[in-house]
């Protein structure tokens, strides 16, 4: 049975860079992948770049792959672009570490790159985001995505018993993961009245308990086989024990309405059975979990679709304190897409590149330990855009990286 | 412009009911909006005949939206309205006042066709109103 390591980790800090372009964004995630893994770039035999606005902001829609990879030096590997919204970046990893466990490819290259941040135009950055939903019957109408999964949220705070003071929670302790580190958009902590009083974006939920759309960033991992990770550095690297991908399935319109509408999660438990059962563990092995919180309620829902807890103890769970960093398992250790930032297609290869680097211990000031060892046990859950009849989410991924 | 929302939505001259140009599954009976050929219950091709979507149905969540896309006036509200015929459609709502409604899940709504947009970019779409609102 083949297996995929991933062996090289980098990012472009998240945040607001007007002055750079998207190519630019990416060689910097890209060569910092290649240095933290020590590998030889020439070595790369395949790159899969992850993008969904360049076309939408600049006009150059395709072509994006020679452009991203060619200006950052490689070159002769095929040069894929993919995309879908918030998941393009899970699209990517899954690609180069299925390319790697076909066997055809020894070392895959996966980046995710976004440049949404207009200055002085926040409606900007919301339009261009939006048309990763549908446009005819919604986006045009004013569908946003915050407004979508807000909904869904109201709905879900009358089922499990969830309050705005959770959402606060998620927020104050996700910018506090965030406060550790420095690749992130906002790294300052706040407290849980300061969340509450902010300003209103979508009621109940206000502007810190959701992800911003005004970011860039970019992300980049690599993939390698095991005889090739076996020679690269300590020979030690995070392996992907598996990878659970689905896409959203519809369901008639005339059986009871009662699913959570939560895009990012209504898939979710579908692909964390698949990876559970393929990797042969349960919710109870996962260590620490980085999971789609675009705004804070996914993050609760996720605790639940990941197995994490029984429906309902979502907030019990938080409130343990079981999700921050030194609690039992951690979540969003460094600060989810609230506070790292969610640079759209970068969000994914983001969560993988946390993940690894807590596997192996380089995570810095927000390490995780478990009465002095390491993580085992890392899962990552990821999802994106909408459409269609199923009104459902194109891609929903789970990951198990496993030291 | 022509805008592909136009061949979605027709007003009948004599009541002013708007319809939406959904499809019927001969096989399975599911009733889907905007029309397709393929059935997404049975996966099956061609089997989907057009069907008329009454723009009548109930308010299923809303939220008051602060921020809004480029040309959108906020506050708005957004909402998604389940059809009396069976598909859920999304739509904001027309009311007086976004930062002072307040519905129940369940109430009754209607279509109403507006414009959206400006100058060549104006198109015809759709909003609810409460039926309360809307004189009964
Ligand atoms: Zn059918």
């Amino acid at each position: 049975m083949s297996e995929a390591y991933v062996v090289g980790t980098g990012l472009h800090p998240f945040g607001r860079y007007p002055e750079l372009t998207v190519p630019q964004l990416a060689r910097t995630a890209i060569w910092n992948a290649v240095r933290d893994g020590g590998v030889a770039a020439k070595d790369i035999d395949v790159a899969y770049v992850a993008n969904c606005y360049n076309g939408y902001f600049t006009g150059q829609a395709d072509a994006l792959a020679p452009l991203v990879f060619g200006r950052a030096g490689l070159s002769g590997m095929p040069m894929i672009h993919v995309a879908g919204g918030g998941a393009a970046g899970s699209v990517a990893v899954h690609q180069a570490a299925l390319a790697v466990l076909s066997g055809q490819y020894r070392m895959a290259l996966a980046v995710g790159v976004e440049k949404v941040f207009v200055p002085g135009n926040p409606a900007a950055s919301i339009s261009a985001i939006a048309t990763s939903g549908e446009q005819t019957t919604a986006t045009q109408l004013g569908l946003t995505w915050v407004g979508d999964l807000t909904m869904s949220a109201r709905r879900l705070m009358t089922r499990y018993g969830w309050t705005a003071r959770d959402f606060a929670m998620i927020a104050s302790k996700n910018r506090g993961h965030a406060a550790a580190n420095s690749d992130a958009e906002l790294q300052s902590a706040i407290s849980v009245e300061e969340v509450l009083s902010a300003r209103m974006v979508a009621p109940p939920l206000t502007r810190p308990m959701c992800s911003s759309a005004a970011v860039d960033g970019a992300a980049a991992v690599l993939i390698a086989d095991a005889e090739t990770a076996a020679r690269i550095g300590s020979g030690r690297h995070p392996r992907i024990a598996a990878m659970g991908v689905v896409g959203g399935q519809y369901r008639s319109n005339r059986l009871p309405d009662d699913r959570p509408g939560m895009l990012s999660m209504d898939e979710a438990g579908r692909a964390f059975a698949l990876a559970y059962e393929r990797a042969g563990i349960g919710p109870e092995d996962v260590d620490l979990a980085q999971v789609h919180e675009s705004i804070a309620p996914e993050e609760l829902l996720a605790y639940q679709v990941m197995g994490l807890c029984p429906p309902g103890d979502e907030a019990k769970l938080l409130h343990s304190g079981a999700t921050t960093l030194g609690g039992r398992v951690p979540v969003n250790t460094d600060g989810g897409l609230i506070a790292r930032g969610h640079p759209i297609a970068a969000s994914g290869v983001a969560q993988v590149v946390e993940t690894a680097r807590q596997l192996r211990g380089t995570a810095g000031a927000r390490q995780v330990e478990y009465q002095g060892r390491l993580p085992r046990v890392g899962a990552i859950q990821n999802a994106g855009a909408q459409g269609g009849p199923s009104g459902g989410v194109a891609v929903s991924a789970a990951f198990l990286l496993s030291s | 412009m022509p805008n592909a929302i136009d061949e979605l939505v027709s007003v009948s001259a004599q009541t002013g009911e708007v319809t939406l140009a959904g499809a019927r599954c001969v096989n399975c009976g599911e009733v889907v909006f905007p029309a397709i050929q393929d059935c997404p219950l049975c996966v099956e091709p061609d089997v989907m005949e057009p069907v008329p979507v009454r723009g009548h149905g109930v308010l299923r969540d809303y939220v008051l939206a602060e921020r809004g896309p480029e040309g959108f006036a906020v506050p708005y509200l957004q909402a998604w309205i389940a059809l009396d015929d069976g598909p859920v459609i999304y739509s904001t709502l027309a009311v007086a006042d976004p930062r002072t409604f307040s519905a129940e899940r369940g109430s009754p709504m209607t279509m109403i066709l507006e414009q959206f947009g400006t100058g060549d970019d104006a198109f015809q779409g759709w909003k609810f109103a409460a039926d309360a609102a809307a004189d009964v």
